[in-house]
């Protein structure tokens, strides 16, 4: 799935999903306040503690209109889930498929991640935190979006003279201590400061496939001005 | 035997056929307690299964009781809940990690040897064990936020360890300050994601990629390759 997403976010031709915020009478706005309710009330009150009730109360709408886009409660969350990650995934890979090497690529990647995470706290917390306490489905499609973001990892293995010589497990590995420490600021209500967190991240991603020289390179290196010519 | 209006004859039970004679009672009867654990370990262990299968929320009571064959009133005078029950679950699979730990500890004196020796008993009990691992790992994430804190703090115990890496790296100077907790959740999270791919029976050849994950930012590819073989 995801080479096929970054194909699709690349040509601008990634499929409307039925809970994209659009239509012509306010159906969009409805459905972008329930959204914005569930991402609230998840955040406070955790995810075993809300109802249907609480988030058409908060929306404002009414319990039809809840019921129009969603089929439960874990739907709702899965479904603004998916809005969410398919924000992330267009705004990190438009960072990410730009001219340059892997590596520069990574690392406009990597500070357009921090960035999200600190413009939208709430999103984040609710999706790598509570969602994945929430149910066993919803906690395996936050698992299997992660896939894409070791897919921008991953192609790192193509710097090697022969990148049959390492496995997936390296890309996993890196993309999970960012995942863990993404996990640990949205615990304290915080997102990662991008000017510590993407260079350590950096060091970590880099060294496996482009060595230590690199790797420690990236630890002096600062947030990408412009994409090189 | 009785017959018509005689007496009731009572005979010695050794006169009785030897199919009848009941054996004599050699071993001794367990003390309260001790089968009081008996049968805690028996329902922990068809507990672990029921979470393993039906995953933590959506097991209930009487799933539990079903597998352990008990009844509801001997399960809740065990645990008192299927929280309680998890959390017994998951401290008996930490125990037997941390003496598998310790044991790895133990057969090393330097910290990367030491390194090496844990990621070894880890990817062979999880590879042995996948349905423990599986609880350990992926069913404590929806286990209320006790037990998340619970397993974290578990997942941290590592820390000092890489933290004496640190020390010996010739890198130090200049290594990044959350290096430790970031190569604690990468190893994590690779593990979690082997089993929920079903995935864990091959953990065992990532042996020498781990050490490179692990102690390579620390010493260095080559000096990590060498580790990974000598220990």
């Amino acid at each position: 799935m995801p080479r096929d997403r970054r194909e699709s976010i690349s040509l601008g031709t990634a499929p409307a999903r039925p809970c994209d915020p659009v239509g012509p009478t306010g159906e969009g706005s409805s459905l972008r306040q329930i959204q914005r309710a569930v991402v609230d009330l998840v955040c406070e009150r955790g995810y075993p503690e809300v109802t249907i009730l609480d988030v058409v109360e908060r929306a404002r709408v009414e319990e039809e209109q809840f019921y129009h886009y969603f089929a439960g409660f874990q739907d709702c969350c899965i479904e603004t889930f998916e809005t969410i990650a398919r924000r992330c995934e267009e705004h990190l890979y438009g960072a990410y498929d730009v001219p340059g090497s892997w590596r520069y690529r990574l690392r406009c990647a990597g500070y357009a991640a921090a960035d999200f995470l600190r413009d939208n706290p709430r999103e984040a917390r609710f999706a790598v935190l509570e969602l994945r306490r929430g149910s066993d489905l919803a906690r395996a499609r936050v698992e299997a979006a992660v896939e894409f973001y070791t897919d921008l990892v991953d192609d790192g293995r193509q710097e090697l003279e022969d990148p049959s010589a390492a496995s997936r497990a390296i890309a996993r590995a890196t993309v999970g201590s960012i995942l863990s420490q993404v996990i640990d600021q949205a615990r304290v209500g915080d997102s990662p400061e991008a000017e510590q967190f993407v260079p350590g991240m950096m060091y970590l991603a880099v060294r496996p496939y482009l060595g230590q020289q690199a790797a420690m390179e990236e630890l002096t290196l600062s947030r990408p001005q412009d994409p090189p010519r | 035997m009785r017959g018509g209006t005689g007496p009731v004859i009572m005979r010695d039970v050794t006169s009785l056929p030897r199919p009848l004679q009941r054996d004599a009672i050699s071993r001794e009867r367990l003390p309260e307690e001790a089968r009081e654990e008996q049968r805690r370990l028996r329902v922990l262990n068809a507990a672990t299964e029921v979470f393993a299968k039906r995953g933590y929320l959506e097991t209930t009571v009487d799933h539990l009781v079903a597998a352990a064959g008990i009844g509801v009133g001997s399960f809740y005078a065990l645990f008192q809940s299927k929280e309680l029950c998890f959390m017994q679950v998951y401290e008996s699979i930490a125990a037997d990690v941390r003496d598998g730990l310790e044991q790895a500890v133990s057969s090393s004196e330097s910290a990367p040897g030491q390194i090496c020796a844990c990621l070894q008993v880890l990817l062979e009990m999880i590879e042995s064990e996948p349905i423990r691992a599986k609880v350990a790992l992926i069913e404590v994430q929806t286990a209320g936020p006790r037990m998340v804190a619970c397993h974290q703090r578990n997942l941290d115990a590592a820390i000092p360890l890489l933290r004496r890496c640190r020390g010996l790296s010739p890198f130090r100077e200049n290594l990044p300050p959350t290096l430790e907790p970031a190569i604690v959740g990468g190893v994590a999270w690779l593990a979690h994601q082997r089993l929920a791919t079903g995935e864990a029976g091959n953990l065992g050849a990532l042996y020498r990629e781990l050490v490179d994950i692990v102690l390579g930012p620390y010493f260095g590819e080559e000096q990590a390759k060498l580790l990974a073989t000598q220990n």
